[in-house]
């Protein structure tokens, strides 16, 4: 099985304290891998070091075979990650179509005279970009707010949005960070589904959350994290049977039910 | 020959504690409460205007002078309470509260101007006027000498306030996170209104400075001051006190010697040239290691 | 009053509407997105000194003196936009303060520039089309560039600059591309402005004129295209209007930009707060 991501031995130190220790993991083409862990344990920082934010102080990141040590943001992003954020980053005074049609912005290639003359490309590309987006935000289930500005959303549709706007990036791998936290069950079960649509059409997903029903229908591998460190990795019935999860997750009472 | 470079540097250093002491003023906002108080220019053409004002009115200078340094504190704490306070609780983004104090200052700069005049004024002061010490073949007029000893005072006062005190250790907690401070809890809101208090009596008293030094009351005064502020404080890193006060006695000394060596044509030209090549070099300032808040 | 007394009172005036509305409209370019540059004055006076000294010292016609201008403020502002768009927030915005006293220092001290004294005699060429037609093109190619993928990430880049990389987008080229063509328009309100007011000296160009350019953007609000046009008709007129309080004018001017921040913050045109009347009548 292809190997889409490759993250091996990535070490990251805040002031000499280890946010991250020699973490390893993969993810597999056409696969959802979970990302769990007690609060604290380093997984938004193992996202912010994939997508450029952070540098590790050791370690490799390999996405389809190339480093990105190095690379910046935007063109990790170009190269097809795409994320959703744990603390909702939208753009909320642009409305929703606008938020999801900023992230096609690379995929837009008309140039600077196209704008100014309203040549015909450009005509044609934005066309499609909002037809694409509309789209997007139907399959989100956000089309009848599309022209709203997107910091008038509900919580739960804010994440709904991040998670389209991701996806107009027309990425290879999908991250998302606790991407149906402050949901209700109807809501979590559209975005169950939702995962589920987009692995069918070969998406892979890397996607971090707390709630462990969700985690375990959903994921076909699971890495535990606690204190920076990989503790456990391997299938959803393997984990909820390890006892060093059991151990990390009793230390901190019970897992947040989401 | 050695006489004049002793001068020099005696105007330098004279020139260049004013600077020091209205940087720190300016600096110590910038780093309490994060903010670029651009309305510090006009809070010193106001110090030197109130004791203009008191001391027309025949009183002695001795109550004249901290009366002015006074009102010049009280109006900096009015203009916190009043506006920054407002824009602090919206979480405005930086540019609103640069722009409001630009207003204030336009404000205070017209009324100065309505109320005095455009021209340039200077204290009823005679004592100051010729009088001068005589070491050697040094000549120090009495005007500098106060000059540099009130203002070093000041700022050894303030150095011992923000570094030997309560209140001091509970500021610089603000500088470092104005939520961590606030957990701790330290009164951060009232201590935003004391900074803005202090740093304006810091500005006022430099303004009665220029004043007693030079014949330079105008309502304009504070803006040149305040580009000589902007650039002491980059060169030492914003938000550094002992960098602000570096910044500004290092400006005073390249402008007094610039003029005296090269041509006084290009004495702003150099210093700007300096804080432009300093912003683009090492944006966080020369002196000292700053590290700035992420608002 | 006749048309033509009252034109030979006004024009210069009615002229800077249009010349500051251009303005306004250089500066909102950049405050659009989340760029606190305050060099705009600076890049005016760069325009208006550079197409002043072609067409008095080297005696060059009108068109190819703008166009000089023009140029003159688009490559100082790629020159100088390289390395100051590595700052940000209030470091940029001291930066360009700081290359604004240093333009105004410059041209204090050339002799080409008249030194203190400026430029006198400049030929009376700008004819009020020519302003309507600059101000008019410049509001269409900032239309075309809101509608299109550049606006966009402008404003991405203002509302979460991170989040807007994150999206893949080169924040530093469009970043530069927003202060250079602000430079540009600058340039050309510059060469227009200084064809109709005879006169130039350093000080036009310095800290103040900055300041009121920024009080256009701010007063009118930057979320469209109307609001700096807006914001640089009031800021103009209201001298004129506010004559009979003669040095109490500038402390009116003041308090409208205290006001506007705290009342205001979205600026007299906010289409947002339109849309929402619109929505509850």
């Amino acid at each position: 099985m292809p190997e889409l991501l490759n993250l091996a031995g990535l070490t990251l130190e805040f002031g000499g304290v280890k946010a991250l220790n020699q973490v390893s993991l993969n993810v597999h083409a056409g696969h959802i891998e979970g990302l769990i862990g007690p609060n604290g344990a380093g997984k938004t920082s193992l996202f912010n070091l994939i997508t450029g934010l952070y540098r590790p102080n050791q370690g490799e990141i390999l996405f389809k075979g190339d480093s990105l040590l190095g690379i910046p943001p935007q063109h990790i992003a170009q190269r097809g990650i795409a994320r959703t954020f744990q603390n909702i980053r939208l753009f909320p005074e642009m409305t929703l179509i606008d938020n999801v049609m900023v992230a096609m912005h690379s995929h837009l290639s008309y140039r600077f005279m196209d704008v100014l003359l309203r040549s015909k490309p450009f005509r044609q590309a934005e066309l499609q970009a909002r037809e694409r987006a509309s789209a997007l935000l139907d399959r989100v289930g956000l089309s009848q707010h599309s022209g709203s500005l997107a910091g008038t959303l509900s919580y739960g549709n804010q994440r709904k949005l991040e998670i389209a706007r991701a996806l107009a990036m027309q990425p290879q791998l999908l991250l998302l960070d606790e991407p149906v936290a402050g949901m209700n069950p109807t809501e979590k079960n559209d975005i169950q589904a939702l995962i589920r649509s987009l692995r069918a059409e070969h998406l892979s997903v890397l996607l971090i959350e707390h709630d462990m029903r969700f985690v375990m229908e959903l994921c076909d591998a699971l890495t535990v994290l606690d204190f920076g460190r990989v503790i456990a990795q391997g299938s959803p019935q393997a984990i909820q049977e390890n006892p060093a999860v059991i151990a990390a997750y009793l230390g901190e009472e019970t897992p947040r039910a989401g | 020959m050695a006489t004049m470079l002793a001068q020099q540097l005696l105007n330098a250093l004279s020139l260049g504690s004013i600077y020091a002491l209205f940087a720190l003023g300016f600096t110590l906002v910038f780093g309490i409460l994060g903010v670029i108080n651009l309305s510090h220019g006009g809070l010193f053409m106001l110090g030197a205007y109130a004791a203009l004002f008191f001391l027309e009115a025949h009183w002695p200078a001795w109550i004249a002078l901290p009366t002015a340094i006074l009102v010049t504190g009280l109006i900096g704490l009015l203009i916190d309470l009043l506006i920054l306070k407002r824009l602090r609780r919206q979480q405005a983004p930086h540019l609103m509260p640069m722009i409001a104090t630009i207003g204030t200052t336009i404000l205070m700069t017209s009324l100065a101007q309505g109320l005095f005049g455009a021209e340039s004024r200077h204290f009823p002061l005679s004592f100051f006027d010729n009088a001068s010490l005589t070491l050697g073949s040094l000549t120090l007029p009495y005007a500098q000498v106060v000059i540099i000893l009130i203002a070093f005072g000041t700022m050894i006062v303030m150095g011992w306030l923000l570094k030997k005190t309560r209140l001091g250790i509970a500021l610089q907690a603000i500088a470092e996170s104005p939520r961590a401070a606030a957990l701790l809890g330290i009164p951060v809101e009232r201590l935003f209104h004391l900074t803005s208090f202090l740093a304006a009596i810091l500005g006022g008293i430099a303004g009665i400075l220029v004043g007693l030094s030079f014949n330079a009351i105008s309502p304009f005064m504070g803006q040149p001051m305040l580009h000589k502020g902007i650039a002491a404080i980059i060169l030492g890193g914003l938000g550094d006190m002992r960098g602000a006060v570096l910044g500004g006695l290092f400006l005073g000394f390249a402008e007094v010697l610039a003029v005296t060596y090269l041509s006084s044509e290009y004495r702003d030209a150099f210093s700007f040239g300096l804080l432009f090549l300093v912003l683009l070099w090492r944006p966080q300032g020369l002196f000292g290691a700053t590290h700035v808040r992420s608002a | 009053m006749n048309w033509v007394d009252w034109w030979a009172t006004y024009s210069t005036l009615v002229l800077s509407v249009g010349v500051y509305g251009m303005m306004a409209l250089s500066i909102s370019l950049t405050l659009s997105c989340g760029l606190l540059a305050l060099a705009n004055a600076a890049f005016m006076g760069i325009g208006a000194y550079v197409s002043a000294i072609a067409t008095t010292t080297f005696e060059l016609p009108f068109y190819p003196a703008l166009l000089l201008g023009t140029l003159g403020s688009t490559l100082v502002a790629l020159l100088i936009g390289l390395p100051v768009l590595r700052l940000s927030g209030v470091y940029l915005a001291m930066a360009t303060l700081g290359f604004g006293e240093v333009v105004r220092i410059i041209l204090l001290n050339l002799d080409i520039t008249g030194g203190p004294l400026g430029l006198n005699g400049i030929p009376l060429l700008t004819q009020w089309w020519q302003v309507l037609l600059a101000l008019l093109s410049t509001v269409i190619v900032l239309q075309c560039l809101r509608v299109s993928r550049i606006g966009r990430a402008f404003e991405a880049i203002r509302e979460d600059e991170t989040a807007a990389r994150l999206m893949g987008i080169s924040t530093h080229p469009l970043k530069l591309l927003a202060f250079v063509m602000g430079a540009s328009i600058a340039g050309l309100a510059g060469g227009l402005n200084a064809h109709y007011t005879f006169t130039l000296s350093p000080g036009n160009f310095g800290f103040e004129n900055a300041v009121d350019i920024l009080t256009m953007a701010v007063l009118g609000g930057i979320r469209g295209l109307p609001g700096p046009l807006l914001g640089g008709a009031i800021i103009t007129l209201l001298p004129e209007v506010l004559r009979d309080l003669q040095e109490y004018r500038m402390a009116a001017n003041g308090l409208i930009l205290i006001l506007v921040v705290l009342f205001l913050p979205q600026g007299l045109w906010d289409s947002q707060r339109f849309r929402g009347w619109f929505k509850r009548a």
